[in-house]
C-alpha cells in the first residue's frame, strides 16, 4: 500500500449541482439547529480539508441534516442502509442525489465499500454512522467496516458525538474530536489490529461524549 | 497458481488467532467451519484484490462458501485479468 497524496474536491462539479443546490435551500436551517460546536483540541479546530471519514453517533434521524450544518463548508456524503434507500423508490432517488451511498449490510458489500472509497479518494468527506443504525445514546460497539474503508482510502477518521435536542430550552451540540489516522506500514494488518482501531475510534466518541457531559454540567 | 498453503499463510498473516484455522482444507465452509464474518470476508477481498490484482464484486460473495471456491475464484479471475 504506497503512500499517496490527498486529493481535494473540485469547488465547482455540475455532478454535485443538486446537493450543492439542497444545501443554499438549507441554509436556514442552520438558525433552527443552532449547533453548538465543541472540539477537543485546537487540532480538532482546523477545518477538515481533503478525504475524510466522519464517525458520528446515531440516535435520531435528524443526525445527517446536524452534521451537514455542523460541517456546512463541505459537501459531506453518507453512507446509508440499502434498506432505507429502497424503502420508498423517490426517497432513494433523492437520497442519491444528495450524496448517499448505498450499502447492504446483510451481504459482503464490496461494490459499495468500492464507490464509498472512490467519494473519499475524490477528496470528500463520508459520513459514517459506525454503529450501525439508529441506537441508544451509549456508544458501546461499533463495526470494524470504518478501519477498512480508511485503510483502503488512505484518510484520517474524525470522530464526532452528536448530542440531539431535547427539550426547548437545549440545543443541538456536535463534539469533534482530532483526527486519527490509521496506521499503515505498507503491509496488511491482522484482523486483531482492525479490531484494536475500531476500539480506539469507539473510545474517542466516548471521550467526545464526555467532553459534551462535562460542559453540559459547568452551565449548570 | 493459489494453492491452499498459500492461502492458509494468507489467513494466518490477517487473521490469526481472531479465527479457527487449525485443520484447515480445501472443503473447510469459510463461515461454519472458519467463523468468517462480513468484515472478514470483506478483509480478504481486499487483500486478495491488491495481492493479486483482480477485483472482485458481489455475485462472487454469493458463490464463495468454502476455501475451495477462493481457490477457484481467485484461480479464474487471475487467469482472465
Amino acid at each position: 500500500m504506497k503512500e499517496q497524496k490527498r486529493k481535494k474536491a473540485k469547488l465547482f462539479n455540475l455532478k454535485m449541482f443538486p446537493l450543492d443546490i439542497a444545501k443554499i435551500l438549507c441554509t436556514p436551517t442552520l438558525l433552527f439547529f443552532r449547533i453548538k460546536k465543541i472540539y477537543t483540541s485546537d487540532t480538532a479546530k482546523k477545518k477538515l480539508r481533503g478525504g475524510m471519514l466522519i464517525a458520528a453517533n446515531h440516535t435520531c434521524i435528524m443526525d445527517p441534516l446536524i452534521l451537514c450544518a455542523c460541517f456546512w463548508y463541505r459537501r459531506i456524503f453518507y453512507l446509508t442502509a440499502e434498506a432505507v434507500m429502497d424503502r420508498k423508490k423517490l426517497r432513494g432517488f433523492l437520497l442519491k442525489k444528495l450524496g448517499c451511498v448505498r450499502i447492504n449490510r446483510d451481504i459482503c458489500d464490496i461494490e459499495s465499500i468500492r464507490s464509498a472509497t472512490d467519494v473519499v479518494k475524490n477528496g470528500h468527506v463520508l459520513a459514517l454512522f459506525p454503529q450501525g443504525g439508529i441506537k441508544e445514546d451509549n456508544i458501546e460497539s461499533i463495526k470494524s467496516g470504518i478501519i477498512l474503508l480508511a485503510m483502503q482510502s488512505r484518510v484520517p477518521i474524525v470522530p464526532c458525538y452528536i448530542h440531539n435536542k431535547s427539550g426547548f430550552g437545549d440545543r443541538n451540540c456536535v463534539v469533534i474530536g482530532d483526527p486519527i489516522d490509521i496506521f499503515e506500514n505498507g503491509t496488511f494488518p491482522a484482523m486483531k489490529e482492525i479490531n484494536n482501531l475500531a476500539q480506539t475510534v469507539m473510545e474517542k466518541m466516548t471521550e467526545c461524549k464526555a467532553i459534551y457531559e462535562e460542559s453540559k454540567e459547568k452551565r449548570k | 497458481m493459489i494453492t491452499i498453503e498459500i492461502l492458509k499463510e494468507l489467513f494466518e498473516t490477517i487473521f490469526g488467532q481472531e479465527l479457527n484455522l487449525d485443520g484447515i482444507s480445501e472443503s473447510s465452509d469459510l463461515r461454519k467451519d472458519i467463523g468468517m464474518n462480513s468484515i472478514s470476508f470483506l478483509y480478504m477481498a481486499m487483500v486478495m484484490e491488491e495481492k493479486y490484482g483482480i477485483k472482485f464484486n458481489n455475485d462472487d460473495f454469493e458463490k464463495i462458501a468454502t476455501v475451495k471456491d477462493v481457490m477457484e475464484t481467485v484461480e479464474s479471475k487471475v487467469q482472465s485479468r
